[in-house]
């Protein structure tokens, strides 16, 4: 079986310190979003990058011809969501006491699929959504879920996003994961539409579970990628801590050499805006790798 | 290559009507409900009209259930998922090297979280008070159970720990209340593209006081119980629980000797990109998530003999769905018998998907339709063949079965009847 390449078309990412303001240029979605919150606001900006420029039927808005973009779907990824909306949302509940007095608005946004929603209002889209929040696994996830969209014919186009928000509780308890607020997206499509996209996503992303043995699960999940796609990348690349359960690469058993060059601190979100810049980094194939340390394990294959 | 059928060959309920499949079919068929006062929930200044409880909790107090420590959402998705098993005849023994576990869920995996932010909350600091109270202490991540999980997935990780030998593919998925259809859906993708041999499809959602006063915000809760699809529909109640179907190849099931309940024919997806908490007043963005499944179980709209619909009994959901079902099916629309159970054990938020499931499992084995209960008098703007105040007989080859919420995020189900 020859493993298909999805082109990655458009791409957007984003990185902040912890509630620094978001630039939104001129006529961007963030100007006319109202009062989103933050994981939201990123997760637009980078869609909007991600969609920017792209011409794609699935797209287009032809009068006459029905529902627009119910074509394009959106997957979103987070390991920790709305855990700041969670915080603010509950700390209001617990200083006013009962009745409940707090804002439904910002109820909306403890749902960890808002985003999600968010991207699909103000973009139009109307394809699948949905939001994969498995840990921090789940940037590659949202791109796996993604790929099945297309490979099952659901969408023509699907946006992979991932976002995070840091917040002082989250450090306090997850240390160096999310240090950073961030947020990735990426506009893949079905392989026969590609044009003359410079790269894409090759083979299944792939994504296994051994209780307390995140290692053992990004080996798993690096073989079933590596055998789907029956290609030897050149280079492995993950984030130090990945690195780290790894025992610095001599135990990855991978058939290339692994390096550290994602970025830490962007949970999520880091391996997928990771794969959007690997373009500039003038390699032909490489291994994205993500573990969390409950035990999970991710992988995908990126080709130029 | 043709993919095998996927069957469905285990099911497992935790719910207000308590744990089992059996109290849980008993109680739609007979047209009863769950739904009540709760206890505690006045003192808490959280009354906000009957909900659905699991039993066996204890009352709503702020040192219980209603805001205490425990992870009620993995207890629950634990004791479903272990009946399931169960009822598919797989032991620790029997089960196949590659298994998933595809979980569900709006709101409910965020007791860890929620107790952390407690924790700081009453030691009156910021983030320095995390961890001051002992049994909320919160623990770097890493550490083995559900103490230093803060993500959302410690209820998959609990199942697949315990139940799985901590050995499986794991997806976790949110579509706000259409996320037990959301996990039905990667269940059937995994099996479809031959990455795993079974998978534990589940929904999950627990109430706490976060979650019944985020719903008080929003002004959906009911004063009384709840009436879908009524002319005096006046909003919804909460329930809790998990729901967890196995699923196998279809196969494989055989090969092992295992009943074939049901068969998972067909998913689909879509987003109303219309509103955060309104759905599309049209239905066309639920419309396109039954098309979709439709399409993939092979499907003609005249040969759906039974809809489960989402029923939430809020003024806009169930015009939507009518609209909605009319789109899809066209002039079957109006006749086929369509019910909800969100009166009779409340909205399970990302459970609700996958009990609705197991009620269609059910109903695809018996052949009768449970009632929706709290159903007096149809709103004569829903054009819906409801199924109320008895349970009806019926031929049932094929169902389908949505689910709603926001974001506009629509999830659609066909199962079909299992043959011998």
């Amino acid at each position: 079986m020859t493993a298909r390449c999805y082109p990655i078309l458009g791409r957007g990412a984003l990185s902040l310190a912890p509630g620094a303001p978001i630039e939104a240029p001129p006529g961007s979605v963030l100007t006319r979003a109202g009062r989103v919150d933050r994981l939201c606001a990123l997760s637009l900006g980078v869609a909007e990058a991600a969609l920017r420029g792209v011409e794609h039927r699935a797209l287009r808005d032809e009068p006459g011809a029905g529902e627009p973009r119910t074509a394009v779907g959106v997957v979103f990824g987070s390991a920790y969501g709305c855990h700041e909306d969670d915080e603010a949302y509950y700390r209001d509940l617990l200083r006013s006491g009962a009745p409940p007095t707090g804002s439904p608005r910002l109820f909306v946004y403890t749902l960890p699929s808002s985003p999600a929603g968010e991207i699909s209002i103000h973009f139009g889209l109307r394809g699948p959504a949905l939001a994969v929040v498995s840990g921090l696994t789940s940037g590659l996830g949202a791109l796996g879920q993604a790929r099945r969209a297309l490979g099952r014919g659901r969408a023509a186009l699907c946006l992979a996003c991932a976002a995070e928000v840091a917040t002082p509780l989250l450090g306090v308890l997850e240390g160096d994961q999310v240090r950073e607020d961030s947020a990735a997206a990426l506009l893949l499509c079905t392989p026969e539409e590609g044009g003359a996209a410079p790269f894409g996503l090759l083979g299944p992303v792939a994504e296994a579970y051994r209780a307390a043995d995140p290692a053992a699960a990004l080996r798993a999940a690096a073989a079933q990628v590596l055998g789907a796609a029956a290609l030897a990348p050149e280079r492995a690349l993950c984030d130090e801590a990945t690195l780290r359960l790894l025992d610095g690469g001599s135990g990855a058993a991978l058939p290339c050499p692994v390096e550290a060059l994602l970025p830490a601190g962007r949970g999520a979100s880091g391996a997928l805006g990771a794969l959007g810049a690997l373009p500039g980094r003038g390699l032909r194939s490489a291994l994205l790798l993500q573990a969390d340390p409950r035990g999970h394990g991710a992988a995908a294959l990126w080709l130029r | 290559m043709t993919a095998a059928r996927v069957a469905v060959t285990g099911l497992g309920v935790v719910c207000g009507s308590g744990a089992g499949v059996g109290p849980f079919w008993d109680l739609l068929v007979s047209g009863g409900s769950a739904l009540g006062p709760v206890p505690g929930l006045r003192e808490a200044g959280l009354d906000l009209g009957p909900m659905s409880v699991v039993p066996g909790h204890g009352a709503a107090t702020e040192a219980g259930w209603l805001a205490g420590p425990e992870d009620r959402a993995a207890d629950f998705a634990l004791r479903a998922a272990a009946e399931a098993l169960a009822d598919a005849g797989l032991d620790a023994g029997a089960l196949p090297a590659r298994r998933a576990v595809t979980l569900g869920t709006t709101l409910g995996c965020k007791a860890p979280w929620l107790a952390a932010v407690r924790g700081a909350e009453r030691a009156g600091r910021g983030a320095q008070g995390a961890g001051q109270r002992g049994d909320e202490a919160p623990t770097r991540s890493g550490q083995a159970g559900g103490a230093g999980d803060w993500t959302y997935g410690g209820p998959a990780r609990a199942v697949a720990d315990r139940l799985l030998g901590g050995d499986a593919l794991l997806e976790v998925l949110s579509t706000a209340c259409a996320s037990g259809n959301a996990a039905l859906g990667a269940g059937l993708d995994l099996l479809r593209e031959g990455a795993c041999d079974l998978v534990l499809c589940g929904g999950v959602d627990a109430l706490s006081d976060f979650v019944i006063a985020g719903f008080g915000a929003l002004k959906a809760h009911a004063p009384a119980p709840c009436r879908p699809f009524d002319a005096a529909r006046a909003g919804l109640n909460l329930g809790e629980g998990a729901g967890f179907i196995v699923l196998e190849p279809e196969d494989r099931a055989r090969a092992r000797g295992a009943r074939i309940r049901a068969y998972l024919d067909g998913y689909g997806l879509s987003s109303d990109a219309n509103h955060m908490t309104g759905p599309d007043r049209e239905g066309r963005g639920a419309a396109r998530a039954m098309e979709a499944a439709l399409r993939e179980a092979g499907a003609a709209p005249g040969a759906i003999d039974f809809v489960s619909l989402h029923g939430t009994a809020t003024r806009y959901n169930d015009l939507m769905e009518s609209h909605g079902l009319h789109r899809a099916l066209g002039a079957a629309a109006a006749a086929v018998p369509v019910n909800s159970i969100k009166g009779a054990v409340g909205h399970t938020l990302g459970a609700a998907g996958l009990l609705e499931a197991i009620m269609c499992v059910r109903a695809l084995e018996e052949g009768l339709v449970p009632p929706t209960a709290g159903h007096q008098a149809r709103d004569p703007a829903i054009a819906l063949g409801v199924v109320a105040g008895a349970a009806r007989r019926a031929r049932l080859e094929a169902v389908l079965s949505t689910s709603s919420g926001f974001g506009g995020m629509n999830a659609a189900v066909v199962l079909r009847r299992g043959r011998p």
